[in-house]
């Protein structure tokens, strides 16, 4: 056989070769796709470890840009200096004027918890994380943390800034973390207009601006009204500062976060012990969570017991308490 | 005559060997990384596409289809995007790129960068499409195109880079 006979079909071999190869990599891209869908732990646990192995790389590209980020920012501080000195001596007024103001309703208000036999919610424990990553791009809105379960970061925890919410914790490696933004499109978070206590779904959708959906019919809705978590659905506690209504119209009510997502770098992650929609807190915590719902039902019966045995004299309703509520 | 290589030259000629991945790599974390720069990292260039593009181009014997299938699931698995995204469409732009190269070997950048411009569009419009399937929701178009056009302003920069480590490649040990 001549030599370019060989080279010749050799060549063919390879080409179809390729050819095929292109076609089982574009199957198997496919196959990825349907895998995202139909397995999402078993996506979830592959970028976890990903994550967690490309950590040190992703903080150190991340490091220059913090640093001229941070350089900048001195530079606006130094020439804002005399304005923001103003400007926080009379915030500091305001906040003094402020903290008398809350020590009177606390003390108030634990008054009234004594009277009405409130069940609180369980005791929060939080700690400070930096963000080492911003990813998805225009696809997805998330942020990497630098901190997994070794420093006992858990699914589900709510991750705040100093303005707000920022999101939730959704994967946990060992050492890095993933906070998927309440402005990702995947995003639902149940909050309440705050005077009105309108309730609402904040959902995100991939722009710096979320929608607020099923709004009630006839609920009076204004563009400066801020937005708080609801605490329904057991995702976030009650109360939480998410943003403010930015703009009205016939179809559309858009929220403008508290949130920076470009100038996140510190955040905190605040575990309520809640594990609401997500269902996926460790046995420890679903074992707090059961044994203080037992205490609050056996408390609620034994106040009910105490109540049949003193009727009421003026017939007037009983107030429920959670507990009361808590019951099937 | 058979002359022995060196450990050091062949080490040498592994690490030039995966330049071309290790620059895909690179990219792919960049595209995870923070910038504090104002709506930045919601509109993020698509830096491996261009990566991709200018080893399709130069070397694609270095870049194969499997190399562009691995950079594309790394990144979608780092960034949180859709499985199989970044997958396809860097695939796609590995297959599509490579039978073109002689169309753009030799011509000066702009030439490049009209074919790129010509790719990151197409790849914008088929992520989208992609994404709107998979997630079940439309994403908003507008930062999918104006990632696509951050991703060719940036594009002399990464063929600047990639033109440099290409010389790497030729240079004698």
């Amino acid at each position: 056989m001549k030599p370019s006979a060989v080279s010749g079909r050799w060549q063919t071999a390879r080409l179809v070769f390729q050819r095929f190869a292109f076609v089982a990599l574009v199957v198997a891209a496919f196959a990825l796709m349907l895998l995202g869908k139909a397995d999402t732990i078993l996506v979830e646990r592959a970028r976890t470890i990903v994550v967690d192995a490309m950590a040190p790389v992703i903080r150190a590209l991340s490091q220059p840009a913090g640093a001229i980020s941070e350089i900048a920012e001195n530079v606006r501080d130094l020439a804002n200096l005399r304005a923001e000195n103003a400007r926080l001596r009379e915030d500091n007024e305001q906040l003094l004027r402020w903290r008398d103001m809350a020590r009177r309703l606390e003390a108030e208000n634990a008054e009234l918890q004594g009277l009405t036999d409130y069940v609180p919610l369980p005791d929060s424990r939080s700690f400070t994380i930096r963000v080492m990553g911003d990813t998805g791009g225009a696809f997805a809105h998330s942020v990497l943390i630098a901190a997994g379960s070794q420093a006992k970061v858990r699914k589900g925890m709510a991750v705040l800034s100093g303005d707000g919410l920022v999101g939730r914790v959704a994967q946990v490696g060992q050492r890095a973390s993933r906070v998927v933004l309440i402005t990702d499109i995947t995003s639902r978070i149940p909050v309440v207009i705050e005077n009105t206590r309108t309730r609402a779904i904040l959902a995100g959708n991939n722009t710096e601006k979320p929608r607020l959906i099923y709004v009630p019919a006839g609920a009076r809705v204004s563009p400066g009204d801020r937005v708080v978590t609801s605490g329904h659905a057991g995702a976030f506690p009650p109360g939480i500062p998410v943003g403010v209504v930015s703009s009205v119209d016939d179809t559309v009510i858009r929220v403008q976060p508290f949130m920076d997502r470009d100038r996140l770098e510190i955040v905190r992650l605040v575990d309520y012990g809640l594990s609401g929609i997500l269902g996926s807190l460790d046995e420890e915590s679903r074992a707090a969570q059961a044994e203080a719902l037992k205490a609050a039902r056996e408390k609620g019966k034994a106040q009910r017991l105490k109540d049949s045995q003193q009727p009421n004299p003026d017939g007037a309703p009983q107030l429920q308490t959670p507990a009361d509520a808590a019951e099937p | 005559m058979i002359i022995e290589k060196t450990f050091r030259q062949k080490c040498d000629l592994a690490i030039r060997q995966t330049l071309p991945f290790l620059t895909a790599f690179i990219a792919a974390l960049l595209m995870a990384t923070q910038t504090h720069v104002p709506r930045l990292n919601s509109m993020m260039p698509m830096f491996t596409l261009g990566v991709v593009f200018f080893w399709a181009v130069h070397r694609p014997l270095l870049f194969g289809m499997g190399s562009a299938f691995v950079i594309g699931l790394m990144q979608d698995l780092v960034t949180g995007v859709p499985l199989g995204l970044g997958t396809l469409i860097l695939l796609l732009t590995r297959a599509a790129v490579t039978p073109q190269a002689r169309l753009f070997l030799g011509k000066p950048l702009v030439f490049h960068w009209w074919g790129f411009i010509l790719i990151s569009l197409a790849a914008a419009v088929l992520s989208w499409v992609l994404a709107a399937l998979i997630l079940g929701v439309i994403a908003p178009i507008g930062q999918v195109l104006m990632s696509a056009l951050l991703g060719v302003v940036v594009f002399p920069v990464t063929y600047g880079i990639c033109i440099l480590l290409e010389r790497l490649l030729v240079e004698e040990p």
